[in-house]
């Protein structure tokens, strides 16, 4: 019965699909453009019917030859059109220079306004997409043929610091929304022609532009063409955000680990690409994707590769505390001091066992609450406006912290775990690969709970069997540490300085894997100097 | 496929049946923190000292009825039974949090107890995994469960106290493993240190507080208790055992007319048995670097050859403590603390079976030399005293 019901529905929501599309891109997909620029002009306000945004102006010279012009107010550079197209034509008449013209209509065929961009089409679809993607199209009565001219121009985001990863040393610029910013940013960056970035339309509705970006002969080949039929493969009505591309290319969508990096930062996309990755840039969002993702990428920041060696090489074994630290801290509280109070030193315990003395819970009940209420504080912290967003650390630290303590609800000890822990997992680099041990502490704290100690490496051992079975676009999660890779290890586990790290990572990379080459460590004896 | 996930969901839901079986909240854990065994006719006395958290004044109880209520911050236990695990029994009976023992810093064996002999009760604290092996096991002049009754000042719990002052007295105290090991070794036995109180006049003399404190070695032959070692021959033991925590030996030396006090701060005793005709001779062969630290006397350390002369009168010194406690051991109490036996088995095991049987009458007559050098490191910040002229001094 309730399948009866809902085909139909299907059938219809379907049909609306397939009209909407039609509407935009594939509605006269072979429809050429008429030679009569009356019957062009009907079609398109045919299509453009009740599309408040689109401007038809039609220009008429010496009473007879007629040009329209169509585009999109608010994406074009309205001066720049009046200067190359409007006052020309209307005012100067036709070019008397180089090349003289019998008829309006050539300014047309031979593409004459004085546009860096343009191109010719003969298809009404491809003019309707011309003018939806910020193109200006010119029609001419007598041709049929149309001229797209690209004078883009829109109210952008300026260029500014990625708010998501902020670093103390190191470029500033992040991404915007404009993915031709993004792309000039990167291009900025690398200079070279080996640096290729395809284009893909995806999104029937939306027609968002995506690209693809690697260096040829550093990215591996295999990875590329594994990102290129990923992408390809995306069917789906709109794109607004790289989130949307990450989950249909990602390969474990079931686990809590990303297998895709995201950055708002140009100079990690950069730095990735010289790793052989492959970026994966979507108009519309300042998120970039970057494959293959590994666990260790997780785990460092751009200022990693800014500051000195050893400073970066400490702040790494930081992080592989802190991570521990805020997967097991709770689960490992709990299952010490309900299951094996022998194994804390004994003045600890009773100092424990004082805070605990009027508990009405158990430990592992209390340390839920905690942890919930916890990522209940920073889910409110986000989402609130800044205005009223201090309120929440005020009532945060008041209530959880001071008032529920004094009153003998939750114990000391276990606000001191759980506030840690918090700490501890904002201090991994990648936002995201955090929410994944965010998410995991919880499992963890009831297996802490129901078999203590035991519970705890249980969690950890089925973790780590996931991690190792876990690929990334064919890259192994761990590598290179799980298949061990003695120059990989050079940039996990310390971070070597930069003369030092000579092979690109050997699983990643395709072809041109030297980076550095080798004997370049500074000393006073090197050639050069006086 | 289907039937696979609902068989792996219930299997799941198993796991999750069993509950948390093995849970012990802290709260309902009652922590004892020291054992007292005292014998009383043919019943053992069991004496629990019990932390109590909730009189420890802690953060969480501030506004509470508990905090520094002024009560004692633990709880003593006393009762007794046919056997040890029979009185805990009996006191798990009368107390509403479960007995937990892994946290025991010592346990105190009454001089009943002691006399009567100690094995048992070391068979049944090790053979319990809860028990840890690591809790120092210290003897009491009469019953243990005076020991542990009384208030400290510094520490919270009185346990406590005993444990820190037995590290400070002696290098090491003995655990309940090391008891068990000698026990099971031949030719060696035990000693314990042992608790004595005593009264202390403070500032005036109505003012007589009460201390538990170390104030010698329980001599042990096998497993029972036969006497004690006090003052220097409790120490002349515990240098010959390598147990004596950083000793301060004070002696007159001649031709000056006061006393030195030096500390040893290395020291290495060696006991190196030879065998003559038949007969078995020990020395103890004693070295230690040491630093002068007070210098009563007219010596002036920086010239001629006082030094050695001080070196000379400290080694003799040590000499004498060091022959007066083996002395004792052998004569008085017939008890090889210091493993001469072992030692000899370790040195020549076909030796130590020959004599072995007989080791009981044979032991006491074994001559012991003591050879001590000592070397001074250090004279402190003055090389002549300060008090006497230059006339006066002796170089």
């Amino acid at each position: 019965m309730l399948r009866k019901l809902r085909k139909p529905r299907l059938l219809g929501a379907g049909k609306d699909l397939e009209k909407t599309l039609a509407s935009t891109a594939l509605v006269d997909t072979n429809e050429t453009l008429s030679t009569d620029i009356i019957k062009n002009e009907q079609k398109l306000r045919e299509i453009f019917s009740n599309c408040f945004d689109i401007v038809f102006r039609p220009i008429t010279v010496h009473g007879q030859t007629r040009m329209l012009l169509v585009y999109v107010d608010g994406l074009n550079d309205i001066k720049q059109l009046n200067q190359v197209v409007l006052k020309p034509t209307m005012f100067e008449g036709l070019p008397e220079g180089l090349g003289k013209l019998e008829r309006l209509g050539e300014i047309v065929e031979q593409q004459l306004v004085a546009v860096a961009r343009t191109k010719t089409v003969m298809q009404l679809s491809e003019v309707v997409q011309s003018v939806l993607t910020a193109n200006v199209a010119i029609l001419a009565d007598g041709e049929s043929i149309a001229l797209i001219a690209d004078i883009k121009s829109w109210a952008k985001r300026a260029v500014e610091e990625p708010a998501s990863e902020p670093v103390v040393r190191g470029p500033r610029d992040g991404f915007t929304e404009t993915l031709r910013t993004n792309t000039s940013m990167l291009r900025l960056k690398v200079k070279s022609p080996r640096f290729k970035m395809e284009a893909i339309v995806v999104g029937n509705v939306s027609q968002t532009d995506i690209v693809i970006a690697y260096i040829d002969g550093i990215a591996n080949e295999s990875v590329l063409e594994e990102v290129r039929q990923r992408v390809n493969r995306i069917q789906i009505d709109g794109i607004i955000e790289s989130g949307y591309v990450e989950e249909f290319i990602e390969d474990a969508p079931f686990s809590p680990f990303p297998t895709v990096q995201n950055t708002e930062r140009p100079d990690v996309v950069a730095a990735s690409l010289l790793e052989g990755k492959v970026a994966v840039l979507i108009d519309g969002t300042p998120f970039a994707l970057v494959v293959p993702f590994t666990f260790w990428a997780a785990l460092q920041s751009a200022e990693d590769y800014y500051e000195r060696f050893i400073y970066a090489t400490f702040i790494r074994w930081v992080r592989f505390l802190l991570l521990n630290m805020a997967l097991f801290l709770p689960s490992l509280y709990v299952a010490v001091t309900t299951f094996h109070p022998q194994m804390i030193p004994t003045n600890l315990l009773l100092s424990f066992a004082a805070a605990r003395e009027q508990s009405p819970f158990p430990a592992m009940v209390e340390a839920l609450i905690m942890e919930l209420m916890f990522e209940g504080l920073r889910e409110a912290g986000v989402r609130l406006p800044k205005a009223v967003g201090s309120a929440v650390s005020i009532v945060g630290a008041l209530v959880i912290g001071q008032a529920a303590v004094q009153a003998g609800i939750v114990s000391a000890p276990m606000v001191i775990v759980v506030a840690t822990t918090g700490i501890a997992s904002f201090g991994i680099p990648r936002y995201n690969f955090g929410i994944a041990y965010r998410l995991l502490r919880f499992p963890m704290l009831i297996l802490a709970g129901m078999f203590g100690l035991f519970g705890v490496t249980a969690g950890a051992l089925a973790l780590l069997i996931h991690l190792v079975s876990l690929r990334s676009f064919g890259i192994p999660y761990l590598s290179p540490l799980a298949p061990q890779n003695r120059q990989g290890i050079k940039d996990i586990m310390v971070r070597m300085p930069r003369w030092a790290l000579h092979s690109r990572p050997e699983l990643i990379v395709g072809e041109d894997t030297t980076r550095v080459p080798k004997g370049q460590k500074p000393g006073p004896n090197r050639g050069g100097g006086t | 496929m289907k039937l696979f996930r609902v068989l792996v969901f219930s299997l799941f839901f198993c796991l999750l049946l069993t509950g948390c079986w093995d849970r012990k909240e802290i709260n309902d854990i009652a922590f004892v923190l020291a054992t007292g065994i005292d014998k009383e006719s043919n019943l053992y006395r069991v004496t629990l000292q019990i932390a109590l958290p909730g009189q420890m004044g802690a953060i969480g109880s501030a506004g509470g009825s508990g905090g520094t209520g002024g009560g004692k911050s633990w709880l003593l236990d006393s009762a007794t039974g046919n056997s040890i695990r029979d009185a805990n029994q009996r006191q798990q009976e009368s107390l509403s949090r479960l007995l937990y023992f892994s946290h025991r810093r010592i346990i105190v064996i009454g001089e009943n107890m002691a006399r009567a002999g100690i094995e048992p009760i070391i068979e049944v604290i090790s053979s319990v995994p809860q028990n840890r092996v690591s809790s120092y096991v210290l003897a009491t002049r009469g019953a243990a469960k005076n020991a542990l009754n009384n208030q400290t000042k510094m520490e919270k719990f009185p346990a406590e106290k005993i444990r820190k002052v037995a590290d400070i007295w002696m290098n090491n105290p003995p655990t309940i493993k090391d008891v068990a090991n000698v026990l099971q070794t031949e030719g060696i036995d035990l000693t314990l240190p042992l608790l004595a109180e005593v009264k202390k006049n403070q500032l005036t003399p109505e003012d007589v507080k009460e201390y538990i404190n170390i104030d010698g070695l329980a001599v042990f032959k096998r497993d029972k208790l036969v006497g004690s070692l006090e003052g220097n021959q409790a120490r002349g033991i515990l240098l010959a055992t390598n147990k004596a925590e950083t000793p301060i030996v004070t002696f007159r030396v001649p031709q000056t007319n006061g006393r030195v006090s030096i500390l040893c701060r290395n020291y290495k005793v060696d006991l190196q048995p030879t065998i003559q005709n038949n007969k078995i001779n020990l020395t103890i062969n004693f070295k230690a670097d040491v630093y002068v630290l007070a210098n009563e006397s007219n010596a002036a350390l920086g010239t001629g050859d006082i030094i050695q002369k001080i070196e000379q009168a400290a080694a003799s010194e040590v000499e004498k403590e060091i022959q007066d406690g083996v002395r004792t051991l052998q004569q008085k109490y017939h008890s090889d603390a210091l493993g001469i036996g072992d030692t000899l088995y370790r040195h020549n095991p076909k030796v130590w079976n020959r004599y072995k049987d007989n080791w009981d009458t044979l032991y006491p007559k074994i001559p012991v030399k003591v050879n001590a050098l000592i070397h001074i490191e250090q004279t402190g910040s003055l090389t002549t005293p300060l008090g006497p002229r230059q006339g006066d001094l002796s170089k």
